[in-house]
């Protein structure tokens, strides 16, 4: 092996550090959690929304979106 | 173009605003009949409303979406980005 | 068969000449991630897409980036169309009023022309569709750059809107994303 090469756990975070909890916001609606329970590798997914609270056609309009759970506002 | 056309294009915009966004939440949520039930009556309240405009207006569509009385209305301006209200 | 409506999506409130954000601005209209890429690109791919709602989907957003691009020409019709060629050649834009005068040509933030080599149609759908995720995203970082480089509140007020709407378009391709990898596993084709 070369001398100069790194080892890959440089690279790496360690698993066995304590994770930060990172979790998105807890849906409204849990069965959005476990609608891909066993998601596959190598596949990506993305939670599906459930029909909840929507904005005004008035309000919708101004934020460029009917679902108050899509909405991203940018802070610029 | 006065003031009430413009309110009344504001009105069609929020309306027809919220039709897309249920119209793509359908599309991928086909089976579900509270968005469904809230596209219907938003494509009523739509279809009225624009009924509206068109009769002090003009046609909001051409190719025989709505009628025109003479002269030929469609072209009149202004077009949508000239509107500077 | 497509119907034109004769109003715009979104209102565009700019009423002061600023050749140097329409200059920018073309990014969204004739650039890679622009809007005109969008809709090419999503009514493009939906002739080989293997499920109804993919079909119907495509067809939606690639018919509402149309309406986007109409308002980002707005945009960009208002704010160049009262400057003189002097105050065009200022802004460096004295190529553009050579070969393109006032009209709206569909090219980048640097003049390069639109060329659909900007998308991709591969008929696969799994592949198409995360295209088309990135699509949404490389959009949405496009507006936050022209967020930042403009102060008036009308353009910025636009642009928020159109920012907004590719995090939608993220969320709808993600869901449809999920059910054509499902079918394509239940039917091991994949
Ligand atoms: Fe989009």
């Amino acid at each position: 092996m070369p001398k100069n090469s790194t080892t890959p756990s440089q690279n790496y975070p360690n698993p066995q550090a304590p994770q930060t909890p990172n979790k998105p916001p807890t849906p409204k609606n849990p069965a959005t959690l476990s609608y891909y329970p066993l998601a596959t590798l190598a596949q990506a997914y993305v939670p599906v929304q459930t029909y909840d609270k929507t904005f005004s056609p008035e309000e919708a309009l101004e934020k460029g979106t009917l679902f108050p759970e899509l909405y991203r506002p940018y802070p610029y | 173009m006065d003031h009430i056309q413009m309110q009344m294009l504001r009105d069609i915009q929020k309306l027809e605003f919220t039709a897309i966004e249920l119209t793509l939440y359908l599309d991928t949520h086909p089976d579900e009949q509270a968005p469904l039930n809230d596209y219907n009556k938003t494509a009523e309240k739509l279809d009225s409303l624009k009924m509206l405009y068109e009769k002090t207006y003009g046609p909001l569509m051409a190719y025989g979406f709505s009628s025109s009385p003479c002269p030929w209305r469609w072209i009149e301006g202004p077009w949508p980005w000239e509107i500077t209200l | 068969m497509w119907l034109y409506e004769k109003i715009l999506e979104y209102p565009v409130r700019v009423y002061k000449t600023d050749l140097r954000m329409a200059k920018y601005l073309m990014a969204q209209y004739g650039g890679p991630d622009s809007e005109l890429s969008a809709g090419v690109r999503y009514l493009t791919q939906r002739y080989s897409m293997p499920t109804n709602r993919a079909k119907g989907l495509l067809t939606d957003i690639g018919t509402e980036e149309l309406a986007h691009w109409e308002i980002i020409g707005t945009m960009i019709y208002k704010l160049i169309k009262d400057a003189t060629p002097e105050q065009l050649r200022q802004e460096d834009l004295g190529g553009y009023f050579t070969e393109h005068g006032q009209a709206i040509y569909p090219a980048d933030a640097s003049g390069i022309p639109w060329t659909a080599a900007y998308i991709q149609a591969t008929g696969d759908p799994v592949t198409d569709l995360h295209e088309d995720m990135a699509a949404e995203q490389k959009a949405r970082t496009t507006y936050e750059h022209l967020i930042r480089l403009t102060d008036d509140p009308g353009i910025k007020d636009a642009l928020r809107f159109l920012r907004e709407r590719e995090v939608v378009h993220f969320q709808r391709f993600g869901e449809e994303l999920n059910r054509v990898q499902e079918e394509l596993i239940a039917n091991k084709v994949f």
